[in-house]
């Protein structure tokens, strides 16, 4: 069973009805994520790369097409999975360890088994000596770490990241994009990760798909060919700066990012600027 | 560290002192007002004496008092007790919210001093239609604010607890209750200043007791100093009470960001 397909999305496409027509969110996608890979969509803002994650946890429904989780349809929420939202979406009336907890509490899995892992996990994540603090005594990146125990308390074998890192500092954002490396390398999940950011995108995965702007379809689908563990020394390796051009590339083409000769909204060199 | 010691000591002082010399230097000008512009008794009573008569007629006072806080309290409760479901039920279902909010308007828009006879005529000189309009003066800040808890529950919350396979029981028990708490409590406030004011208005219309009857004769015998002194047992009475939620707050939701305000400032 292992390094077989995981996650399979056959011809998912995402059509929002508005008051102006559909809004088409979501071109034809299809892409299977392996058993234990590590795979991060970038796209522009509003691409439907946060849509296609919400369709695969099952939280939204496709328009047409559909997908398979370890060979099952999803037609419902998913339970199998851990989800970490750009936001911590911590519950501010539970202490820290309780708010990892509720996972094993909802499901009713063995509380004292829960504890042990979610001890373990916050050890993994530096924050061993939290247990009882308030989410609100917590710095952002604090509080991320713990949606990252809650996300993997459960051991679900898919991890689920809707722009997990988007709302902090650069500096946090560097520090958790190496700790979360480590920490995928002792659990080996599946992870679809979600982001905008290209260096955090090719830092972590095994894949990086790169999507067009609205309505969404892949682009580009890039492998990662760089041994891990690897360290932020990367930025200035060849290799690590061939893939981010390669993905900085086809953000020129699609006119997401443009040269500072093209003017916005008129045709620049590459092809036409968007105004984000 | 000695300087910082001194000034939250001092800090502390002034959250007690200054309301407190408010409070003394309002009486002693009342006081001396009265006295020095020998304003007639039955005009405005001097404080000393209006707290002289709380002293005579103690038993008098408390006797009413009593069945006063009776009629506050019980209508408070059933205000909650009827507000929460309705809360619930509106956050729930769009039918719902649809088919009570125009009623619950309605039931707000209405004078209640004016349905308040009918009360009485309706449920005799029983303690019940004070209640009733107690209940109808207070529940509406706690459906409110309840409404507005329950729904401002943020998506990537409902999102997460669905991931948990979480059944409808344990979103409501587990993350949409807790997480509305603080919004009922600040319903709960409004709602137990107005239940003073319910039970009175509940007693003027029709009552042979508490404190809302003891007013009406007092002022029909321009009791003034007894009417004062009803005046401010009440008020003595409202405070306690909403002290009372306050703690019931502080207690049940330390968490809370207004709560733990202070607790950021003291660090």
């Amino acid at each position: 069973m292992s390094n077989g397909t995981f996650i399979d999305i056959r011809g998912v496409t995402k059509t929002y009805p508005s008051k102006r027509g559909n809004v088409e969110a979501l071109g034809k996608i299809d892409f299977a994520v392996q058993e234990g890979e590590f795979v991060s969509i970038v796209g522009p803002s509003g691409c439907g790369k946060s849509t296609l994650l919400k369709i695969i946890a099952g939280l939204l429904s496709q328009s047409t097409g559909e997908v398979l989780l370890g060979g099952a349809r999803v037609t419902q929420p998913q339970a199998n999975v851990g989800i970490v939202f750009q936001s911590p979406v911590l519950m501010e009336w539970r202490t820290v360890l309780k708010n990892i907890l509720i996972q094993g509490e909802i499901r009713h899995l063995d509380l004292e088994q829960m504890r042990k892992r979610a001890e373990g996990l916050l050890q993994l994540v530096g924050l061993q000596g939290f247990e009882n603090h308030r989410p609100y005594e917590l710095s952002g990146g604090m509080q991320q770490r713990v949606a990252i125990c809650r996300a993997l308390v459960h051991d679900p074998p898919l991890l689920l990241m809707d722009e997990p890192f988007g709302a902090l500092d650069n500096l946090t954002r560097e520090q958790l994009t190496l700790d979360f490396q480590h920490i995928w390398l002792e659990t080996k999940k599946t992870v679809f990760f979600v982001t905008h950011n290209i260096l955090e995108a090719v830092f972590l995965s095994d894949r990086v798909v790169g999507m067009t702007p609205r309505p969404g379809r892949i682009d580009l689908v890039e492998t990662i060919d760089i041994p891990r563990p690897r360290t932020w020394d990367l930025l200035g390796s060849e290799k690590f700066g061939h893939y981010v051009e390669k993905l900085r590339s086809m953000f020129r083409s699609q006119g997401v990012l443009c040269d500072s000769k093209d003017v916005p909204g008129k045709p620049g060199v590459a092809g036409e600027c968007r105004v984000q | 560290m000695k300087g910082k010691g001194d000034e939250s000591w001092v800090a502390r002082l002034g959250g007690i002192g200054w309301p407190l010399t408010m409070i003394l230097g309002a009486a002693a000008l009342w006081e001396i007002l009265v006295r020095g512009l020998s304003i007639p008794k039955w005009l405005l009573p001097a404080l000393s004496a209006v707290l002289l008569r709380i002293g005579q007629d103690a038993a008098y006072i408390g006797f009413h008092a009593g069945y006063t806080l009776y009629v506050i309290v019980s209508g408070f409760l059933a205000a909650i007790a009827v507000g929460v479901p309705i809360a619930l039920m509106i956050a729930s279902w769009r039918f719902a919210e649809k088919a009570f909010y125009p009623l619950l308007v309605f039931s707000q828009t209405v004078p209640k001093i004016a349905i308040a006879p009918l009360f009485a005529i309706w449920l005799g000189m029983s303690s019940l239609p004070h209640i009733l309009i107690t209940l109808l003066i207070s529940f509406f800040p706690i459906v409110i604010d309840t409404v507005a808890g329950l729904k401002s529950l943020p998506l990537e919350m409902v999102h997460l607890s669905q991931s948990m396979g979480a059944t409808r029981w344990q979103m409501f028990s587990k993350i949409r209750l807790p997480f509305a708490l603080p919004f009922l409590f600040a319903g709960l406030k409004v709602a137990i200043t107005l239940a003073v004011v319910g039970a009175i208005v509940g007693e003027w219309v029709g009552s042979e007791k508490g404190l809302g009857y003891v007013l009406l004769l007092a002022n029909g015998q321009l009791d003034t100093a007894l009417a004062f002194a009803v005046i401010l047992i009440l008020s003595a009475m409202g405070m306690g009470l909403f002290f009372v939620v306050w703690l019931l707050e502080k207690l049940f939701i330390s968490w809370h960001v207004s709560e733990r305000v202070k607790e950021i400032e003291g660090l």
